[in-house]
């Protein structure tokens, strides 16, 4: 499944990744490509590492062993050319909207009009319009982690990580975010690296689904739903090729779950 | 006429006892809070001075550093620096992880994250813990001059309760307390000023 890994442009690749916690294998030999410019969710039971991997690639968990290249160059920690968005928003409590998504633009220096115009930008990207002298604990949890994705939008990194996004705001919420997953995939030129544990939300949004399975965790099966990627936000969920991938990735995980 | 110069000399004396227990009590709190070893070093001298009962220590202190400032000085800080201290640690301990983890994924450096993170989010509990620390610390301006040499407030208090001079003594208790008030409501309004959305709840709960 990866023969032709040198005829694809890959933002991160991922080799021979070890991970222990204590006397737990969490990860074991992992091997995983991250094709430029597209969606790659990471989907697994719980507790299965992915977003161990994540944070691993992120650079924010050292790995017990590993060869990873994120644009051809070794990881050696974070790094501008990637953008984390936090599956609880880790937003500052005491700054309001407009500080928390300049935020990564302050920390690499951005003089004050400069971060805060690019800010005013993506806060109206995610919506958020008329929303920025408010504090976190002022807004739902959807709109909470809107200004999450603003502030990894901000810093223009070309890799996104998303670590479960979405697991803390309502259904609802979710639907309207998987769409807006799915515009801000095709319309920006970014990678992304998505976390998720709904099986329906990676099948929906992802160029290609990477299915771990648990303890020391391994990638079982690369999935790549292509039939129904150009068709309208609306009519993906009533596609057959999607209901069936559906299924299938059931199929593998439910011997998994307990 | 003395007396007032006393007096006054007693409060520039807790006002900079005040200001020394508040700097280095929160630097000290802060380096307890992030580091292992400097917990472990020193935090367990602020826990025994914070259950020591101090109108027992006096004599030892008086003993070793004599009747002059620097007893009254130590007096002043052991009742403050304890809670200061402890609450600093404390609060900085218990940062959220995750909001200092987002600081290392956007590339922040040490001293930005202790700076623009860990300092605005500990606050709330530092200034709890600075209000508490500067209420011990006026008893115990108060207790070193009544127990060591009587001098300023603690002088007038005694030596007008000899004569019966009560009107004076209950000014003389008074003006303590209002200063102490007064004290504690600018600490406030600093607080307030300097980190005004941070009473409100971690976004993420």
């Amino acid at each position: 499944m990866n023969d032709n890994i040198n005829d694809i442009d890959n933002a991160v690749t991922v080799r021979n990744v070890y991970k222990n916690y204590g006397e737990v294998e969490a990860l074991r030999d992992l091997l995983l490509d991250f094709p430029r410019g597209q969606l790659t969710s990471l989907l697994g039971p719980s507790g299965c590492g992915k977003t161990t991997l994540l944070k691993i690639i992120a650079g924010l968990l050292p790995a017990n062993s590993s060869e990873i290249l994120v644009n051809n160059q070794p990881l050696t920690g974070p790094g501008p050319d990637r953008a984390f968005v936090f599956q609880d928003f880790a937003l500052l409590p005491w700054a309001n909207v407009l500080r928390n998504v300049a935020f990564g633009l302050k920390l690499l220096g951005v003089a004050r009009s400069e971060r805060e115009a690019i800010a005013e930008t993506y806060i109206g990207n995610v919506g958020l319009q008329g929303f920025e002298k408010r504090y976190p604990h002022e807004l739902s949890g959807g709109m909470r982690q809107r200004v999450g994705l603003a502030r990894a939008l901000s810093v223009d990194a070309e890799v996104l990580l998303l670590d479960e996004p979405f697991s803390a705001v309502d259904e609802q919420t979710r639907r309207k975010f998987q769409e807006d997953l799915l515009h801000l995939a095709n319309n920006e030129n970014k990678t992304f690296i998505f976390v998720t544990h709904s099986i329906e939300e990676a099948v929906y949004v992802s160029d290609q689904v990477a299915l771990l399975l648990a303890r020391p965790s391994r990638v079982s099966e690369i999935i790549r739903p292509e039939g129904f990627r150009h068709k309208d936000a609306g009519s993906i969920r009533r596609d057959p090729e999607y209901l069936d991938i559906v299924v299938r990735i059931w199929a593998s995980l439910r011997t998994y779950v307990e | 006429m003395s007396c007032g110069a006393n007096k006054a000399f007693a409060w520039v004396n807790v006002r900079s006892t005040q200001s020394i227990n508040t700097s280095l009590g929160i630097g000290i709190g802060l380096a307890i809070g992030l580091s292992r070893k400097f917990d472990w070093l020193v935090s367990p001298i602020f826990v025994v001075m914070q259950t020591a009962p101090l109108a027992a220590l006096i004599p030892l202190l008086v003993m070793v550093y004599g009747i002059g400032l620097t007893s009254k000085v130590i007096v002043v800080c052991i009742m403050a620096m304890p809670v200061i201290v402890l609450n600093t640690s404390g609060a900085v301990r218990n940062t959220p992880a995750s909001i200092i983890e987002m600081g290392h994924a956007f590339l922040g450096t040490k001293l930005d994250i202790i700076l623009k993170i860990i300092l605005p989010a500990a606050s709330p509990i530092i200034f709890a813990g600075l209000r508490l620390g500067v209420s011990a610390g006026f008893i115990g301006a108060i207790l070193s001059e009544l127990k060591i040499t009587p001098t300023g407030v603690g002088d007038i208090i005694t030596f007008s309760r000899s004569i019966a001079d009560y009107p004076t003594m209950y000014a003389a208790i008074t003006s303590i307390i209002v200063l102490a008030v007064i004290f504690l409501n600018v600490l406030a309004r600093l607080e307030n000023y300097l980190f005004k959305g941070s009473q409100q709840t971690y976004a993420s709960e």
